[in-house]
């Protein structure tokens, strides 16, 4: 088959349809919905790591510097190792001030949107021969693949059709919105399609070429020069800078940082990637030697290494196309997620800069963010027409690795160094964007600088090698950075940011509206009603809340996603005067407060005041929290995870590392929708639920109660595991259902006996008569008479059944049930008469097994308290909403000194031998798990009424 | 730092070792052995996060 334009272009066109609509389905699709959640398809997304550079590229860099490609990939994996350390806490922060981008981390630590602006500019600038790589690596591909010389008018066509890509995805997910399982899914299956692209390319090759293995070894043997070649590069000068760029570059790089962090969606995620992601890179890379060494020796001369990977399946059309749409897949994610993260850099803090208000852009913002992502997308077409075509793919892409090293000096800063200033930074970055320009970029458009003097003054001695410009750049940049750090004071903002950045578990620099009339007000009063309106209208909308908010977590939820959703158009600081009024940051009274108590820790660590009531008591209540034998979570007024401690890190599994500091909403299920589900509950209130947690199931008892505070107020939830206290309670109540049996014993042969006696007398008479005239009669008398029986044994079955679901209730008709345990205890009566009055029959929540067990004990109790002829009312009632059940009897009544102690476990006012006293104990427990209760009052005329109290069913 | 950070820090430290310095020579033996270090180092990753994970 002869391949031609058309045809690459359709299904170029299929695939990113397929993207297209994948991604439509899971966003849309509860069940597939998950998918995107998932840990796995997250470390799969950052796979967006591995582009055209990865496909093509890598074999092109092989045939040039061996296997210092492996540099790119070594330089991620330890990356990944310091994700507990470095990646940790920069997604600590982001998701704790809703950060959008490297820009936003830089602009809020420093206070500063200048600095913002000016990682947007450095970002932008260093990312264009990036996105032109892509553009470049697949025309040139398609060219080959068709038998052409690639022009600029092929790639323009596919240009285009990346560009639309990443438009009409890239407006469906610049929304404001973090975490978008459509996205995330989308980049995992597309990393999945150009592994799998690239390992049939390669198994092919190795095959179809060397033959398998032991003959690819035996080839290798006999030209030792190949591996040689290969593997000697690793011992030169440029590795040790590659792994450094690349270890940079894997947090850093815009869309890296905006699929690691922004869209990371949830805490357990990153750890999994640790592994995960150098897993993938790893399998991908597997093929690229056997590529090279096949593309070596099929290619014709003067064809560029970097499209051996076409060359080396050239005998099959298929492979070759398979080759060419893991390229256009992975330009395509690269170029969609790069131009996201890198059109809300442009539009929060380039363009409000020189163009339209906040205001108008909230009103205007997907016009506005459509034409960034087209602008930088244009921009990145315009760099690959204008780079001279004896640039290899390596060069294009270590350009924008290397300018992103730039942002470690300030990260860092951010992070961990709380004397870090704008000034430091900004210099930083002026300093290392001009050397970069100069060594590193203006190379790559024709323009080369005679710098072999400036790096003889440093000791290197190869002017050609990569490690000297990114050296010497990069250590010009630290030294300035804290040379003017050190030179100069932060300003009060600054210094609470810092703090922020430091303890982002503790510290709050947000001041929330306490209503959602003060929320309209403070957004109003920046933005005008009709934009207020619209913009709330729209948060709620998506947040699933009717206005006005029904209560406080509705309300917080409400404000966290309007606050995302400007953060998104207009910059997280201006987003979040909007949404909480006052300047973007100020000083904080929490800010303060975390200080002086840092203060206070200091002077008594220092010595004399060590062990100060005040230092003793904070000691004492933080061990009283680690070591209490239940589980306590706290959130603060914005509904994000203050404490989770050490019993419910036993319970859950979940690393307090991992909750603390996260909106309440990424604690993963279980707990989540336990917490909510109080959260929307009075103080006080009281759940119980079974979960299966994979190791078994168990049973929470979870309560609530809100903290309140002067200007915040938070939530505290307290969780027992009451798995073993249940399984105890159900034993007792087992053993008090065969106690009553035993009790019921001598009726129950009394009640068998009776139509047993019938039986055999009328079965013996037949017997005798067999062709007896009524015989069709009597032998209906033996059915009748066994169904009797049979009727007995069933109720005394479910009687004695244990009950192993005593949390599910339902609605039952009461009277029924009430008629049900009457049948059970008129076994045993004693000669007392039960008179049921069961006019009032409403629906009542409890579970039948259990209300019957209930009234079989307090009946027999009722029978054996009466003398003979006596009587026993049941009655059913319905009072102020809920179900009653009255039992009274007739017999001489509890003494008024113990009827306080008739509920208590083995307290019992019957003869030794004729009772367990657990009968009323359990009763009542059982009841007051249905959320009823069980009370004993005299009656009037003599005798004991019991009242069980059920909450009526409401449908 | 908790303990999780303190494991991390330490893979990392011998990880730079490894890879960033004159040991790398240890690893460059064969076509192949690259790979195979990358797959060990990935290995020893995994097997601490599972018991940072299990602890």
């Amino acid at each position: 088959m002869q391949l031609n334009h058309f045809i690459l272009f359709f299904l170029a066109v299929t695939l990113l349809g397929l993207y297209i609509l994948g991604s439509e389905v899971v966003e849309r699709s509860p069940r597939w919905g998950r998918l995107g959640r998932n840990r796995f398809s997250y470390a799969l997304a950052l796979g967006v790591y591995a582009t055209t550079w990865t496909l093509f590229g890598s074999v092109g860099f092989a045939a040039t510097e061996g296997y210092d490609f492996l540099a790119i990939y070594f330089g991620v994996t330890l990356s990944c190792i310091a994700i507990p350390f470095l990646w940790a806490p920069v997604a600590e922060l982001v998701d704790r001030y809703r950060l959008g981008s490297i820009a936003d981390v830089f602009a809020f630590r420093y206070q500063s949107r200048t600095l913002g602006a000016a990682v947007s500019l450095f970002m932008v600038a260093g990312l264009l021969p990036y996105i032109a790589l892509q553009l470049r690596a697949v025309a040139d591909g398609a060219a080959i693949l068709v038998g052409e010389e690639p022009s600029e008018e092929l790639g323009s066509v596919y240009a285009l059709l990346l560009s639309a890509f990443a438009v009409t995805l890239g407006v469906r997910y610049a929304d404001g919105r973090a975490h978008r399982p459509g996205l995330i899914a989308t980049l995992a299956f597309e990393s999945l399609f150009k592994l799998i692209a690239l390992l049939v390319v390669g198994g092919a090759v190795l095959f179809a070429v060397f033959g398998g293995f032991r003959d690819l070894n035996e080839y290798l043997q006999a030209r030792p020069d190949l591996v040689e070649n290969i593997v000697n590069p690793v011992m030169g000068d440029s590795w040790i800078a590659l792994v450094f760029v690349t270890f940079c570059a894997a947090f850093l790089l815009p869309r890296q940082f905006f699929v690691a962090f922004v869209q990371r969606p949830g805490p357990r995620s990153l750890k999994t990637a640790r592994w995960a992601l150098p897993l993938y890179l790893f399998a991908i890379n597997l093929p690229v030697p056997i590529l090279y060494w096949a593309g070596r020796d099929l290619a014709a001369p003067g064809v560029r290494p970097d499209v051996y990977v076409l060359v080396a399946v050239q005998s099959s059309p298929a492979l070759q196309t398979l080759a060419f749409l893991g390229a256009v897949s992975a330009a395509s994610a690269m170029i969609l997620v790069s131009s996201i993260a890198l059109s809300g850099m442009v539009a929060n803090y380039l363009v409000p800069r020189f163009g339209p208000s906040p205001e108008s852009l909230l009103t205007r913002w997907a016009v506005f963010r459509r034409s960034t992502i087209v602008g930088v997308v244009v921009a990145g077409l315009l760099i690959h027409f204008t780079l001279p075509r004896t640039r290899s793919l390596v060069d294009l892409g270590l350009a924008s690795f290397v300018a992103v090293t730039h942002l470690l000096p300030g990260l860092l800063g951010a992070l961990f160094w709380r004397r870090a200033t704008r000034a430091g930074v900004l210099a930083g970055l002026v300093v290392g964007a001009s050397s970069w320009a100069l060594l590193t970029a203006s190379p790559l458009f024709g323009v080369e600088l005679d710098v072999s003097r400036l790096y003889a003054l440093f000791g290197f001695t190869d002017p050609a090698a990569r490690g000297p410009a990114i050296w010497l750049s990069f250590t010009a940049h630290a030294f300035v950075f804290m040379g003017v750090s050190l030179l100069t004071e932060r300003s009060p903002e600054e210094r609470n940011a810092a703090e922020a950045c430091r303890e982002p578990r503790v510290t709050r620099l947000l001041q929330v509206p306490d209503s959602a009339e003060s929320l309209q007000e403070r957004l109003t009063s920046y933005v005008g009603k009709r934009i207020a309106i619209e913009e709330i209208y729209q948060a709620a909308t998506a947040a699933d809340v009717y206005w006005p908010p029904r209560d406080r977590p509705e309300l917080l939820r409400l404000i966290t996603e309007l606050e995302g959703r400007l953060s998104e158009r207009i910059g997280p600081l201006a987003a979040r005067t909007y949404v909480q009024g006052g300047r973007p940051v100020r000083a904080d009274a929490l800010a303060e407060r975390l200080r002086a108590f840092r203060e206070l820790d200091s002077r008594y660590a220092t010595g004399s005041q060590r062990n100060s009531p005040a230092q003793a008591a904070r000691r004492y209540l933080s061990q009283l929290m680690s070591e209490l034998p239940m589980g306590v979570c706290t959130v603060d007024d914005h509904e994000e995870v203050v404490i989770w401690n050490a019993q419910l890190e036993r319970m859950s599994g979940l690393d307090e590392d991992d909750i603390c500091g996260h909106p309440m909403h990424d604690i993963p299920d279980p707990w989540w929708p336990l917490f909510d589900e109080l959260a929307h509950q009075p103080t006080g209130s009281v759940i119980e639920r079974e979960y299966d947690l994979g190791d078994g199931k168990i049973e929470l008892r979870a309560q609530t109660a809100t903290i309140p505070g002067q200007s915040e107020e938070g939530r505290v939830f307290v969780v027992e595991d009451v798995t073993a206290l249940r399984q105890l309670e159900r034993h007792v109540a087992h053993k008090d259902r065969l106690s009553s049996i035993g009790t019921l014993a001598s009726g129950v042969a009394h009640e068998v006996g009776n139509p047993l006696t019938g039986i055999l007398m009328v079965a013996k008479n037949l017997a005798t008569d067999p062709g007896a005239a009524d015989a069709a009669e009597r032998l209906g008398i033996i059915v009748d008479e066994a169904q009797r029986i049979h009727g007995i044994v069933q109720s005394l079955l479910t009687f004695s059944r244990r009950d192993e679901t005593p949390v599910g209730l339902q609605a039952i008709p009461v009277a029924g049930v009430v008629r049900n345990a009457a049948e059970l205890a008129k076994l045993e009566t004693d000669g007392c008469r039960i008179d049921l009055d069961l006019s009032v029959d409403a629906p009542a929540m409890a579970s039948p097994d259990g209300l019957t067990q209930v009234l079989v004990n307090l009946l027999n109790n009722a029978t054996q308290a009466c003398s003979s002829g006596a009587t026993v009312y049941v009655r059913t009632r319905v009072e102020n909403g809920s179900v009653l059940i009255d039992v009274d009897d007739e017999g001489p009544g509890i003494p008024e000194e113990l009827s306080a102690r008739v509920f208590e476990p083995f307290f019992t006012t019957k003869a030794h031998g004729q009772g367990t006293g657990l009968g009323l104990s359990v009763s009542r427990q059982i009841v007051e798990r249905f959320g009823g209760s069980l009370r004993y009052e005299p009656r009037q005329s003599g005798g004991s009424r019991f009242t069980i109290t059920l909450q009526a069913y409401e449908n | 730092m908790n303990r999780e950070q303190e494991r991390a820090l330490l893979l990392f430290a011998v990880a730079i070792v490894l890879i960033a310095t004159p040991v790398r020579a240890v690893w460059l033996q064969t076509w192949w052995s690259p790979f195979a270090f990358w797959l060990g180092m990935i290995a020893v990753v995994a097997l601490i996060h599972r018991t940072d994970h299990a602890a």
